[in-house]
């Protein structure tokens, strides 16, 4: 018998008197002991399933299941609230994205895990008792779990809040609090995707070694392939609701039968693959033409497209782009004013965030700047637009220049010619702007173009970018998350710029989106000869896109190479490590 | 937290330095002579020429400022005109019924308004959580004096179970004390805790969609035990700053409380200085206000060093 088994489950929500489906007859089963991974883009549904598997919905929000979910053979759809109490904690444990967000702020680390500690017949809360036999067990349990999730000094972590930890510390946390009670089932939603990419490779090689020591069964839940051909006894893959294909880890990977599976496979950034041509993008026509024969027997034809991008533009005679110059660039924070009273009164020392960097990105190159969090490389970006003024060095683009002092020259001139794509087009863009207003506000303040003129050249950049044509007046709540991003790239080309600094701009979309903003900035570049500073942490992609590819550590520039090169002869220890924690899918490449 | 200290001691001299500025030429500014005012037109020049030394009104605008700033910093007040004695011993004289209102009308509102809430988490749907949410701000819309003159008319003129007016200590006979101070604490209450309610049920719904709940429940805690153990340790903080906001607000209401019930304390002593144009009490009065605002709003910022762990362990 398996353990989980989840029979034609149908989870719906109601709002507003409407019913929408979220999950559509979703059948999943996972054998005791084992990793079932489920993967899938936003809005597959992933995420629903397993909230619903721990029926935390009944707090939040009217949903309504359909189905069974049997739990060792009983159904826990049917359990009363005090029933599923027991199941909590005790048989499924269960471990979220954000670990800070997931711990009480305002208690220690060791009351939160002892509180978790429930053996069979006891009370919740009944081992939080100080002084009692139940509470002793716990604290030894919980010192050991934390030895065992890789923390060291357990003591003094016990009685730290959680802000006081990193995230990779806090995600380990949150994993020794989900097995507190030895529980048969783990439930982790996403449990990665905020961590830099080697911690990420620590906590995955954690999850196996629980898998092994606790002989925990595991639904781990991932919108990342390369996670999931890591950690996964057997993959199941998600769209929009529904189950489109599940089998063992090897064949999903390596021989997947439905287009969906393959198409997002293909669109995975791998390390040695230039995309620099164009990403291949899924595409909803091809998807639906290729799954029209019915879910029992999918085609073969491919379900994604690779756009064919335009020649590079030969520059223009009377173009001036200029190199990017940095001279010995740094920022530190914390350390204004260097008055005896001042160092006095600032309760912490100074932060390094850039260190010394020098680089030159000359004209129309699509320079990939790749890094962990704290490694400075927003600053650094930051700097190059001039929203942070460096404390040591000079910045260089033609007639501006950037340093101590800030912006000098001409500083709308500078605006037009440098501008900037940020992470999340959810919060870049004024929520209450329709996106024609949010394009033509660059070009009001900084160009001449007025009335109608300005009218034209707004639609002829929603159209550049890709949008509808009816973008110009939805708000950018009534738009995806990709159309978002190309508003916001098209209010950064609008006027015109020589210089983009996007920073970490695909980081929040799914990976099929990705390969279609990626196109898009590409596209630009070779159209309009605009040189980039891409930041990113993820090494895949900056590696199959870039010209150039430098690597940032603890604010330190450590190394500039072509993708080649840092791929294949790159002796920096850091950049090393980054290469081996990156997950890959190389080992499952078929050919072509 | 020393930066924090010095931070507020700077923003305490600031604030006391503008007050009395301020009162210092209201009082100049007003029309005619002060001495005049006081005293009538009838009086003696000799008179007259005496109460503006004792006054600091003679002399140049900046001298009478120099002074008056000279004796303020040496924390001498001056002499209240009516009272015949250092305005610093006529407001000692007088501050401890209106503390005594303040503290017991905030922490009677604080304890109800702790207790309402807890209720609303964990029934939410529970027709009393409805009906005490639904009337908070009726409490707060209600003006001090009308609600006062309302309770007078009913517990003290109607039922004769508590004296209309009058004030004891709570130190020298605690059963009268209870007494008298039982109708103008209840006027004081109602605003503060329906206002403490509304502060506390906004941070508890905020609170109820943070993340660390799920987690509280999949350990397989109760409603009740995340409520008590995970929602209002964290949703408590914020009304701290309300507390201190709501003290301004809260001594104009004790002036007007305690005219109306006759208790002696600074509100009735300030009103009465303005009556009697004692314009050196008015002046310490307002200052000692001033002082008594930012020590409170020092007092609440110490104690979220003490009670967030954000704050204290950085």
């Amino acid at each position: 018998m398996p353990l989980l088994d989840v029979k034609d489950l149908t989870i719906s929500v109601v709002t507003d008197e409407t019913e929408t489906e979220l999950v559509h007859e979703l059948s999943l089963d996972l054998q005791h002991g084992h990793t079932l991974c489920v993967v899938g883009e936003s809005g597959s549904g992933k995420t629903v399933t397993a909230l619903t598997i721990m029926r935390l919905f009944e707090f939040i929000a009217p949903v309504y299941t359909d189905g069974e979910i049997l739990v060792d053979g009983v159904d826990i759809t049917t359990l009363t609230a005090d029933e599923m109490r027991a199941y909590r904690g005790a048989r499924i444990g269960m471990i979220f994205q954000e670990a800070l967000d997931s711990l009480n702020p305002s208690q220690r680390i060791g009351p939160q895990l002892i509180e978790a500690y429930r053996p069979p017949g006891t009370q919740p809360r009944q081992a939080s008792r100080k002084g009692t036999q139940l509470h002793k067990e716990a604290h030894a349990k919980a010192c050991s779990l934390l030895a065992e999730v890789g923390l060291t000094d357990t003591g003094r972590i016990m009685s730290m809040y959680p802000h006081q930890l990193s995230g990779g510390m806090q995600q380990r946390v949150m994993i020794a609090m989900a097995l507190m009670s030895d529980p048969d089932l783990l439930i982790a939603d996403e449990p990665t995707t905020a961590l830099d990419v080697t911690t990420q490779a620590e906590i995955l090689t954690l999850f196996r070694r629980v898998r092994q020591e606790h002989h925990t069964a595991c639904v781990f839940i991932t919108h990342d392939m390369g996670v999931a051909a890591e950690i996964a006894d057997r993959i199941a893959v998600m769209y929009r609701g529904r189950l489109v294909e599940m089998g063992t880890a090897h064949d999903i990977l390596s021989a997947p039968e439905h287009p969906y599976t393959r198409a997002l496979l293909d669109c995975v950034p791998q390390i040695g693959v230039n995309r620099r041509d164009g990403f291949p993008t899924i595409s909803e026509e091809l998807l639906e033409a290729a799954t029209r024969g019915g879910d029992d027997s999918p085609g073969t034809a491919p379900a994604t497209q690779v756009t064919a991008l335009s020649e590079r533009a030969t520059p223009s005679p009377g173009a001036d782009t200029p190199a990017l110059v940095l001279d010995e660039v740094s920022k530190v924070f914390g350390a204004h004013g260097t008055g005896r009273l001042r160092r006095l009164l600032s309760a912490r020392p100074p932060v390094h965030a850039v260190n010394d960097v020098s680089l030159e990105i000359p004209a129309g190159e699509f320079f990939g700047l790749v890094g962990e969090s704290g490694s400075g490389k927003t600053t650094l970006g930051r700097m190059v637009s001039a929203l942070d003024t460096p404390t040591g060095g000079t910045l260089t683009f033609g007639r501006h220049t950037v340093d101590a002092g800030g912006l000098h020259g001409d500083e709308r001139a500078f605006r037009r010619r440098v501008q900037l794509i940020f992470q999340d087009p959810q919060s870049s863009l004024d929520p209450r702007h329709p996106a024609g207003r949010i394009i033509a506000e660059p070009l009001r303040e900084l160009t001449s173009l007025r009335g109608a003129e300005l009218d034209r050249r707004v639609a002829g950049l929603i159209d550049e970018v890709g949008l509808p044509a009816d973008s110009a007046r939805k708000l950018p709540s009534q738009l995806s998350g990709g159309q978002r991003q190309r508003v916001a790239i098209a209010r950064a080309v609008a006027a015109e710029p020589q210089l983009i600094v996007a920073d970490e701009p695909t980081s929040a979309l799914d990976v099929s989106v990705q390969g279609q903003v990626m196109n898009l900035l590409l596209q630009l570049q070779r159209t309009h000869g605009i040189s980039f500073l891409f930041i990113t942490h993820n090494l895949s992609l900056v590696l199959s896109v870039a010209d150039r590819v430098g690597v940032m550590f603890e604010g330190n520039l450590i190394e500039v190479g072509s993708p080649a090169a840092i791929r294949t002869s790159s002796t920096h220890e850091y950049t090393q490590r980054l290469l081996a924690a990156n997950p890959d899918l190389s080992s499952y490449q078929r050919g072509g | 937290m020393t930066g924090l200290l010095l931070r507020r001691f700077r923003d305490l001299i600031i604030i006391l330095l503008v007050v009395g500025t301020m009162m210092f030429l209201i009082i100049r500014l007003v029309p005619g002579d002060p001495a005049v005012a006081i005293l009538g037109a009838n009086a003696q020049p000799q008179e007259l020429a005496n109460l503006r030394q004792a006054l600091g009104l003679d002399g140049a605008l900046y001298e009478q400022y120099l002074a008056w700033l000279g004796q303020v910093v040496t924390g001498n007040l001056g002499e209240s005109i009516t009272h015949n004695a250092p305005v610093l011993t006529v407001i000692g004289q007088h501050i401890g019924p209106t503390l005594t209102l303040a503290v017991i009308s905030t922490a009677i509102s604080f304890c109800i308004a702790v207790a309402i809430t807890t209720w609303y988490a964990v029934r939410p749907r529970s027709p009393l959580a409805r009906l005490v949410n639904q009337s908070a701000p009726l409490g707060m819309a209600i003006p001090d004096f009308w609600m006062s003159l309302i309770l007078i008319l009913v517990f003290a003129l109607t039922l004769r179970w508590l004296p209309t007016s009058g004030y004891t200590s709570l130190f020298s006979d605690p059963a009268a004390a209870v007494q008298s101070l039982v109708l103008p604490v209840a006027v004081l209450v109602i605003a503060q805790s329906a206002l403490f309610t509304l502060t506390l049920r906004e941070s508890v719904l905020g609170e109820l969609t943070q993340m660390y709940l799920r987690t509280a429940r999949i350990k397989g805690l109760t409603e009740t035990q995340v409520v008590l153990r995970h929602v209002l340790p964290n949703a408590l903080m914020p009304i701290l700053t309300i507390v201190g906001t709501n003290f301004a607000v809260l001594i104009g209401g004790i002036v007007i409380i305690e005219s109306i019930f006759v208790i002696p304390g600074l509100g009735s002593l300030l009103l009465g200085a303005i009556h009697t144009r004692d314009f050196p009490l008015i002046q310490g009065i307002t200052l000692f206000i001033a002082l008594l605002f930012v020590a409170v709003n020092l007092l609440v910022d110490l104690s979220y060093a003490l009670i967030d762990p954000k704050v204290r362990v950085s």
